[in-house]
């Protein structure tokens, strides 16, 4: 058979890639080699990892970078403007912003990824149990998620807060049931969608099994789009534990937070503008870090994407 | 083909892609002529450039992508390429109309059917909303839609009829040139011959002249004067239509009629063409079917191959142009 | 040669909001073993939905199935299994019918390492057996499906339901989205592969020519009910149905020199929710009668040659 010039350039990429997986021995669908490999090759990834990666370093390494204590009160120093001694000024009980800006990080980030994480695993198994079994199972859950859903989520937060009480856990458990709903809705329109393609009965005409047909066929096809939600989750997450923090709901005071501190300077936005500017840049630049990892990590998964 | 009763002449037109930073060659220096009252058949495989030369002559290839890199679009006298997208926008509905293979996507699904026609109608007529409605009542009858199901909506309509819906809406400012893609693709047999015959019908009252984009020689049979095969988008042969279904000339329309299982002679095995359309982003030297062709020589790899007339009206882009049998040697 | 599988009054209905849609109704017939079986019929005669019923990827509503000569109409998840790799299915769209995020060696393979009868290495060869047989390159069996052309997907789609040596293939109009020179490479494989794995099929298309092509005996379906069954080259010669010959009178053939007499149809297929007892062609019928009124029976009206219609023998002067 005469090839094609297409088959031939084909066969060398074929090639070039059968071996790289024949020697690493990677199996089935676990193409997680080459996942990475294409991530590392989009630079917006990488900027957006080691931002992420720095982020969360610094907040770990906090009382290394810094002098200060994140929560003594130094009035001498109230309302200090941004200077060689405190980079970003100081608030208004005198505590250095920047120290409270690194230890904040750790919370802030902690309630952002674990609620989003949260929200994820629930969302997406219910939303698989509604998507894949259908009829009144389905029916069921989705009037459920109807309630939650219609429940503007801040007050939803409020109240789960209110019933369990406040605290960091707390606030990740409250953020974590808010944003699930919509992680139920997305990943089952997802599945019903997937559900319909003719390799799901492809895989009932093979005896694969109903377990089986999830895990391997629905799930790796039907997730994508939902990633791309997480990182509206994980920057949602910072902000409402934000507002939860400034009705008392939240992470309760003096720990540092950075919608906390956001919320604290709101009053003197006017005469003392650093207070609100530097936890606003820390929460853009850490959920704008985190969109860009995501995005491209949404890319990497798809194999159709051919760079 | 006469040059100067033509009504449509495409002249030397070539249209690339850009896609991922690769250049998409779709349409490559395609020229053919149309008179009035004909139809030229484009026929072709998926890929082959054929719906970019429609698009090319409505003007509606994606702007950010797609290029018109060379070439004269000779509408009656006036280079379309040219004028104004303003004058542009007059032309087409006009005096030129097209007929998409998706019925679905061409028909408004919130608007009655009546109206979309008489919206057309108004767009380039002034007319009163209530002439435009009975004229746009008037083009349904014509297509065999009944009065009383004008003021539906899309949704409650087949398939076969959606598609005269769309044919009427087509029609409906008389337009002199008609392209369709593939207008009966995605119905049934006994849906699309009552569609054939009615286009059939329509093209001679209204002496309109049509392309009429198709994978089906069937269809072209049917409805075409005139044929071009279109491959790697380029034109390799072109005629009448008796010059191509009786007098093939060109390899690959020869394959193409040895893929088709005919109705009327039994074979064993059908004689397929090896291989694969060209990458258009990297097509092959010389010939572009070489690769494919059971008669290629040496001198077809290295040089390109000019569209020759083989016989009045019949050309053909092949150094051997000939009457080489279809492998199994069935057709007629 | 023996019979491989014979349905008996099969029936399936799904429901709708607006009643029950009568996919499959009433319909019986046997396939001999080694031979293609075409049905043919236009978008929603529940020829598709026959095809899906009869390897039990969907439950029938009534009637029975019978496959080498056992019942197994109603059967348990064990027995379900064991037919299943004895009964196989193509699909029509071979984008859709491949998970995009599995390649072409994981494809083939899946069904051989679910039957669970073989080693690993065994596995392997056996793979690669199949991807030679449905002529996939082994330099493509880390490739996904969309770096494949439509002919190459469609021979991946082949070669799983090949996997598991079966011995009854669904074919779902395995060639109508493919161009026309691939189109004869993927039906000269499937010809092919009967020829060398004794396959029987079932060959689900709306397409006349391919199935006169390809199958021994043809079916002609309309709205869920057969109206004529025959050899494939009778029912080209000496068509009875009004049907039938309105069916191939209106395919666009290639010769142009041949004047057309074409029936023509009037109106469009009825729909089939809750369809009336009679016949459920005579709507569009050009020889409706009163008579059409009542519920038709299959006759062989010349041998082998079967049909329901009231009017057959008069219409045909028989």
């Amino acid at each position: 058979m005469r090839l094609s010039i297409r088959e031939s350039k084909l066969s060398t990429k074929e090639r070039m890639w059968g071996r790289r997986m024949e020697k690493k021995k990677i199996r089935g669908n676990s193409n997680g080699a080459l996942v990475m490999k294409r991530l590392f090759k989009k630079k917006s990834a990488v900027a957006g990892m080691v931002i992420v990666a720095l982020l969360i370093l610094s907040a770990i390494a906090a009382p290394l970078l810094t002098p200060y204590s994140s929560t003594e009160i130094d009035l001498l120093n109230a309302y200090a403007t941004p200077s060689l001694a405190h980079w970003c000024g100081c608030d208004d009980l005198g505590r250095d912003i920047l120290t409270r800006l690194l230890y904040g990080g750790r919370y802030s980030i902690a309630i952002g990824v674990l609620s989003a994480a949260l929200s994820t695993v629930l969302g997406l198994t219910i939303g698989a149990i509604a998507g894949f079994f259908g009829g009144r199972t389905d029916m069921i859950i989705m009037r459920i998620m109807d309630v939650f859903q219609a429940i503007p989520s801040m007050l939803l937060s409020i109240l789960i807060a209110a019933v369990l009480g406040s605290g960091f856990g707390m606030t990740v458990l409250a953020l974590g049931i808010s944003g699930m709903s919509g992680i139920v809705r997305m990943s089952r329109a997802s599945i019903l969608s997937v559900r319909e393609m003719e390799y799901i009965e492809a895989a009932t005409a093979i005896n694969c099994g109903t377990r089986r047909t999830i895990i391997r066929h629905v799930m790796p096809n039907a997730i994508a789009p939902v990633l791309v939600n997480i990182s509206n989750l994980v920057s949602n997450g910072v902000l409402q534990a934000a507002g939860l923090s400034y009705i008392g709901l939240g992470v309760q005071p003096p720990t540092p937070e950075w919608g906390a501190m956001l919320t604290a300077g709101r009053n003197y936005i006017r005469s003392y503008p650093h207070m609100v500017l530097f936890p606003g840049i820390a929460i853009c630049i850490f959920i704008l870090a985190f969109n860009l990892f995501s995005d491209a990590l949404r890319d990497a998964l798809d194999p159709k994407l051919k760079k | 083909m006469e040059r100067n009763n033509n009504f449509l002449s495409v002249e030397d037109l070539s249209v690339e892609y850009t896609s991922e930073g690769k250049i998409v060659h779709a349409v490559n220096h395609v020229s053919f002529s149309l008179q009035k009252g004909h139809t030229l058949g484009l026929v072709g495989e998926t890929g082959a450039g054929k719906t970019s030369i429609a698009k090319a002559i409505m003007r509606i290839l994606p702007d950010f992508s797609a290029k018109v890199t060379s070439g004269k679009v000779i509408l009656d006298g006036t280079d379309i390429l040219q004028i104004s997208e303003k004058e542009m926008r007059k032309l087409r509905g006009k005096n030129i109309s097209m007929i998409f293979q998706d019925p679905m996507t061409a028909l408004n699904p919130v608007m009655r059917v009546v109206d979309q026609i008489a919206e057309v109608i108004r767009e380039h007529h002034k007319t009163s909303a209530a002439e435009a409605t009975a004229e746009a009542i008037r083009m349904l009858k014509k297509v065999g839609i009944a009065e009383d199901r004008a003021r539906e909506y899309p949704h409650q309509f087949s398939g076969g009829m959606k598609q005269r819906v769309v044919i009427a809406m087509a029609l409906a400012c008389d337009p002199d040139l008609l392209l369709a893609d593939e207008p009966t693709t995605a119905l049934d047999v006994t849906i699309q011959a009552q569609v054939l015959d009615m286009i059939n019908d329509l093209k001679q009252e209204y002496d309109t002249a049509m392309i009429m984009i198709t994978h089906d020689l069937g269809v072209v049979a049917e409805v075409c004067d005139d044929v071009a095969v279109i491959y790697a988008g380029e034109v390799i042969e072109m005629g009448s239509k008796e010059d191509i279904f009786d007098e093939v000339a060109h390899p690959y329309t020869i394959g193409l009629f040895g893929s088709l299982p005919d109705l009327n002679v039994d074979v064993d095995r059908l004689s397929p063409i090896e291989g694969l359309p060209p990458d258009p982003t990297d097509l092959p030297h010389g010939c572009k079917f070489c690769p494919r062709c059971s008669y290629a020589e040496e001198a077809c790899r290295e040089n390109e191959v000019a569209l020759t007339e083989i016989t009045p009206g019949h050309w053909c882009r092949c150094r051997k142009p000939g009457k080489k049998e279809a492998p199994h040697g069935n057709n007629h | 040669m023996g019979t491989i599988i014979e349905l008996s009054h099969l029936k399936k209905y799904f429901n709708s909001p607006k009643g029950k849609v009568h996919a499959v109704d009433d319909v019986t017939l046997k396939i001999e073993e080694g031979s293609t079986l075409g049905v043919v019929g236009e978008s929603g005669c529940g020829k598709s939905t026959l095809g899906r019923t009869m390897i039990h990827l969907q439950d029938s509503t009534d009637g029975k199935i019978f496959f080498e000569g056992e019942d197994v109409t109603r059967v348990n998840k064990k027995k379900l299994r064991e037919l299943r790799e004895k009964m196989q299915i193509i699909f029509q769209d071979p984008y859709s019918s491949l998970n995009p995020r599995m390649m072409v060696r994981d494809v083939i393979r899946e069904p051989i390492v679910l039957a669970g009868k073989l080693k690993d290495d065994e596995i392997e060869r056996e793979t690669n057996r199949i991807m030679d047989l449905v002529g996939i390159e082994q330099r493509l069996r880390y490739a996904y499906p969309h770096e494949l052309d439509g002919g190459r997907r469609q021979r991946v789609g082949i070669g799983r339901a090949l996997a598991l040596n079966p011995k009854f293939i669904v074919c779902d109009e395995p060639v109508s989205a493919l161009d026309v020179s691939i189109q004869a490479q993927i039906l000269n494989l499937l010809m092919d592969l009967q020829e060398e794995c004794k396959i029987t099929y079932l060959f689900v298309t709306h397409d006349l020519s391919v199935v006169r092509h390809i199958a021994t005996d043809i079916c002609v379906m309309y709205l869920g009910q057969l109206v004529e069954k025959s050899p494939s080259k009778e029912l080209f010669r000496n068509s009875l149905h009004p049907y039938t010959k309105a069916l191939l009178s209106a395919i666009p053939t290639i010769d142009i020199h041949k004047p057309k007499q074409r029936i023509a149809l009037k109106g469009e297929i009825t729909s089939p929710i809750n369809p009336k007892p009679g016949c459920r062609f005579a709507s569009r019928c050009p020889y409706a009668c009163d008579r059409c009124a009542e519920p038709q029976k299959m006759e062989e009206v010349l041998p082998n040659h079967f049909v329901s219609c009231c009017r057959v023998r008069e219409l045909n002067e028989l």
